[in-house]
């Protein structure tokens, strides 16, 4: 098993190149070439500036080297074994040095720590999606193959392939519409993470004088609720599908008729036996879903004012901020050969059968 | 079946109980230090209060005293306009402004912030020596009590002329050194007594020399900055209180240059390393009637907001803080701002004729149409060389006559819906540069078609199309900035109207990183753009045709030598009136050979909530909100 992790562990190495030099190469070829959007939006920079940002630009960054010599430059920059790079630009010798993930051209800053801002944002949003999207998919997936053909389990797949097919995009606006507005139900906030006065908030709900405060975490809640709704809806279909599939194949196997036929519970039966020999096509999908997730936000993101990693990986390719879009590359790269990894594991812990000795 | 609850799952339980416990505790414990630290903050409040009344007193009775002993006269004190509207019966101290942001700022600190969203909250923490007063536009003191211009430029000019150098083609590449060459502009600044920091500390003139070689530190991710100061050669402290700016060369703006020089205090930003402030999120601190919470603390994500410096030396404005609240989406600020979560909605044209005459929206805003002074201007552009070869733009009667073929007047509605002016040159309407004498070309379809005859172009072979003398037809792509619906509206309009003519236009939308590219290596036929322009803007950059080399802005190989000569004795004329004439010549010239099609400035249209006073339309646009207030009675974020 050790072995085995570990051999996977290395063949991320070579894989983890291949999907940045695809990136890289597809971003420097590209007519217009990297860091060529030096301008406002509509081309309002003052003329006099251009020229001067761009010279600037080429020197700081070698953006006017040859396109194969500014990826190895990259590669040995995020690399922990490399050559160091002198004042003057020049390479030193070849030791074990700190990586970089580099410099954004547009900010300025090192990339680390505007990932760093925006990470812990959208695994938030994604970390109560997750959780709130399988336990709703697998409760209706189980009882959806209980009562198969019946009305329940009609409606539910009906409606929920009826919210797979709404856009975000318009749901997310229509929300805003009519549930942040006070023309309509002003039950929620139109954006944002916190209130205006959130930093004057205690930290609990409380009740001062009669009146209620609802307090900075209560705060953070109540503006997530549209949100994660709007990231949530779209997921149960495929997850309740799969689950229904998987429990309709055990529900009439052998074992579970033996299991009644002792007499056990239909209760037991279902949650300890059939459930139980259902999961394995949902490790699967968790395996994606996390890394689709972190991208997947950025609609959402965009709808309700939400600085997360999303609105980043836009606004990067959007200016052709190189080094920005190649660490979220890498970044989200990496999670998805991890959470392969762990799939793998998890397959072996939840089937005894599977093993990779 | 061995799935007993044993011992061991009995203590893992215990654990995980005692950490929940731990947790909630932890979170009751931070509860209650939120209400020492709320205490803690009100007192602190008060006594800021108390500060800024004693030193308002103090201020009054001595600050002006000490200057020859009478009060200020009106033109002269930066704080006129507060002072009379303090008079006002419902004037009152207190409440917020929050507008809403379409794109975010990555960085607040000066120099090294690049969007106009930082510009903003740095205009309110940091002050200048001089300003613009906002209805005269005439330049007043802010941090200096007044300055004197010498101007030497034409000793300069006949050293020039007897010692001739090349003058380097790149606008912002400067001679080279040479100390007998006598400074063709020294500006001395008498810097005001009494100002200080947000922290307490003097300003002085050192501070303006600091923040000089600030800027010119190669190590200061300021290279666009450094572009126009350039042009300065040194600023030097020449007395207690006086600070001297020498120039390098003469040029128009160099007043404007030294006075709008954003003051940075020394004692602050001296003490950090070059990379760590080109690094840095938000190390803002400075002179001006707000600051930051913490001058170092800001990052990205965080509550962009100013809040009133207690400390601050002069009439210290009505609105305790301002909030600028990031809205990616466009239905999400608008109904932001009907909820009243946020006091401005700047609209796009469709949206403001909707909301325009909603009685809702009547009820809790006024609006604002109005020239802001930095708007700026759409136009299309003439390519007239290509690959070497001069294309059918090059005749100055085809662009004429293309304008001609054109309702500028019906494609300005349709686009901004009424909500802009027909321009004929690349000056602010609200600038003297502005001629407006100047007429825009008459639209007179068949005198173009004429005028396309007299230059070859005409029909030969039937097809409705026009063609030169050698046969070519007459088509050609408009190229603009992809994912802007106006843009692309524009086009075809242009197109549909020249299609009369007897002209093929295609619409060719690029994506913006593409559009640069085609743009240096002026790879297009005509393209649609808009520059940002001024309260004075120096055209040379554009229409210079020193500037034609590749990645220059003028890319449409354009040269008039009579509009060089103008250019080029206009920004090295001081003189104001002199200079005003220089300029509106040009706009003439601009107007008569199009190398442009100018066509409009648009219009700001802005709604803001009705609770404000004193927000009213000046000749820079809308007064600033240092100077709108709310009555006690309707503040909705300080309660009194």
């Amino acid at each position: 098993m050790l072995t085995y992790i570990v051999r996977r562990i290395l063949l991320m190495i070579p894989t983890l190149i291949g999907i940045t030099m695809v990136v890289f190469f597809t971003m420097a070829f590209a007519p217009g070439g990297v860091g060529a959007a030096l301008g406002g939006a509509e081309g309002n920079m003052r003329p006099q500036e251009r020229e001067a940002l761009r010279k600037y630009l080429n020197q700081r960054y070698g953006l006017d080297k040859p396109v194969v010599f500014q990826y190895f430059r990259w590669v040995n920059q995020i690399s922990p074994v490399g050559f160091i790079v002198k004042d003057d630009g020049s390479y030193g010798r070849l030791t074990i040095k700190a990586p970089s993930l580099g410099e954004s051209f547009i900010r300025k800053r090192p990339v680390v720590s505007i990932v760093a801002e925006t990470l812990p944002v959208t695994l938030l949003l994604n970390l109560v999606t997750i959780p709130i999207i399988y336990a709703i998919a697998i409760t209706a997936g189980i009882r959806s193959a209980q009562h198969r053909g019946k009305l329940f389990d009609v409606g539910v797949g009906t409606s929920m392939v009826a919210l797979w097919s709404l856009p975000v995009m318009w749901v997310g606006v229509m929300a805003i519409g009519f549930f942040a507005s006070k023309d309509y139900w002003y039950l929620f906030p139109t954006g944002g993470l916190h209130d205006t006065l959130a930093s004057r908030m205690a930290f609990l709900p409380r009740y001062v004088e009669g009146t209620f405060h609802r307090g900075y975490l209560l705060d953070v809640a109540w503006h997530l609720v549209l949100p994660v709704a709007c990231l949530t809806y779209g997921g149960f279909a495929v997850l309740t599908k799969l689950m229904r599939a998987a429990m309709l194949e055990n529900i009439t196997a052998d074992f579970a008729r033996t299991a009644r036929a002792k007499g056990l519970p239909e209760r037991v039966v279902i949650y300890r036996h059939v459930l139980r020999n259902s999961i394995l096509p949902l490790i699967t999908v968790a395996a994606s879903i996390l890394p689709g997730l972190l991208g997947g936000s950025v609609i959402v993101e965009s709808i309700f004012s939400i600085n997360g990693m999303g609105r980043l990986m836009i606004e990067a390719i959007n200016t052709r901020d190189r080094d920005v879009i190649l660490s979220i590359t890498l970044v989200s790269g990496l999670i998805s050969l991890l959470c392969l990894i762990l799939a793998d594991i998890c397959y072996a812990i939840a089937d005894p059968r599977v093993s990779y000795e | 079946m061995d799935n007993r609850f044993g011992v061991k799952d009995f203590f893992l339980f215990l654990i995980l109980g005692i950490l929940v416990i731990l947790v909630l505790l932890a979170m009751l414990q931070y509860d209650r230090q939120w209400d020492d630290v709320q205490m803690i903050r009100s007192k602190l409040d008060d006594q800021a209060k108390e500060l800024r009344y004693l030193s308002e007193k103090i201020g009054s009775g001595q600050g002006f005293a000490a200057n020859n002993n009478t009060l200020p006269e009106a033109g002269d004190d930066p704080f006129y306009r507060l002072r009379e509207i303090q008079q006002m019966p419902s004037f009152a101290r207190g409440d917020w402004v929050i507008s809403s942001l379409a794109g975010k700022s990555s960085t607040l600190t000066p120099l090294v912030s690049g969007d106009a969203y930082a510009a903003d909250v740095q205009d309110l923490v940091l002050e200048t020596l001089a300003q613009r007063d906002p209805q005269t536009l005439e330049w007043k003191p802010l941090l200096s009590t007044g300055w004197k211009i010498e101007d030497n430029t034409k000793a300069y000019l006949d050293y020039l002329e007897k010692h001739p150098t090349t003058q380097p083609t790149d606008p912002n590449a400067v001679l080279p050194d040479d100390p007998n060459r006598p400074v063709p502009v020294t500006i001395h600044f008498d810097i005001r007594p009494g100002v200080r920091f947000s922290d307490g500390q003097p300003l002085t003139a050192d501070d303006v020399v600091f923040t000089f070689n600030f800027i010119m530190n190669e190590k200061i991710d300021a290279p666009r900055q450094r572009a126009y100061f350039r042009k300065i050669a040194k600023v030097e402290k020449t007395g207690a209180s006086r600070v001297t700016f020498y120039y390098r060369e003469p040029y128009f703006e160099s007043f404007e240059l030294a006075a709008s020089m954003q003051v940075l205090p020394k004692h602050f930003y001296g003490k950090f390393e070059p990379e760590a402030f080109n690094q840095s999120t938000g190390y803002l601190m400075g002179s001006g009637p707000y600051k930051l919470e913490s001058p170092t603390a800001w990052k990205p994500g965080d509550a962009m907001e100013v809040l009133r410096n207690e400390r601050y030396w002069g009439v210290s404005p009505p609105v305790d803080r301002i909030v600028w609240r990031v809205i990616d989406n466009d239905v999400a600020r608008l109904t932001s701002f009907r909820n009243g979560e946020v006091d401005t909605y700047g609209a796009p044209p469709e949206a403001y004729v909707k909301l325009k005459d909603d009685p809702e929206m009547a009820k809790k805003a006024n609006r604002f149409e109005y020239f802001a002074a930095t708007g700026g201007y759409r136009y299309v552009a003439w390519n007239q060389q290509r690959d070497g070869k001069p294309t059918f733009f090059a005749d100055r009667n085809v662009r004429r006559a293309i304008a001609m073929a054109i309702d500028r007047q019906r494609l300005m509605n349709e686009i901004t819906l009424g909500y802009a002016n027909l321009t004929t040159g690349p000056f602010s309407p609200l600038s003297k540069q502005y001629d407006k004498s100047v007429e825009p070309l008459p639209y007179n379809l068949n005198e173009a078609k004429k005028m396309l005859a007299d230059a070859g172009f005409t029909d030969r072979n039937g097809d409705g199309v026009i063609e030169s003398s050698a046969g070519e037809a007459f088509r050609f792509k408009i190229t603009y900035p992809t994912g802007i619906a106006s843009y692309e509206r524009q086009v075809l309009f242009i197109k549909d109207a020249l299609s009369r003519a007897g002209i093929v236009v295609e619409a060719d939308p690029l994506e913006w990183s593409v559009f640069q590219d085609r743009l240096k290596n002026k790879n297009y036929d005509a393209i649609s753009l808009g520059w940002t322009s001024g309260i004075e803007t120096d055209i040379f950059q554009m229409f210079h045709s020193s500037q034609m080399m590749a990645g220059g802005d003028n890319f449409m190989s354009y040269k008039n030598v009579e509009l060089d000569g103008l250019i080029e004795k206009a920004r090295i004329t001081l003189d104001e009136e002199a200079r005003m004439k220089l300029w509106r010549r040009a706009h003439q010239i601009l107007n008569e050979d199009q190398p442009y099609m100018f066509l409009w400035f648009g219009k700001a249209l802005l709604f803001v909530d009705k609770r404000f006073e004193n927000v009213r339309e000046l000749r820079s646009g809308l007064t600033p909100r240092t100077e709108w207030f709310v009555p006690t009675n309707q503040q909705r974020w300080t309660k009194n």
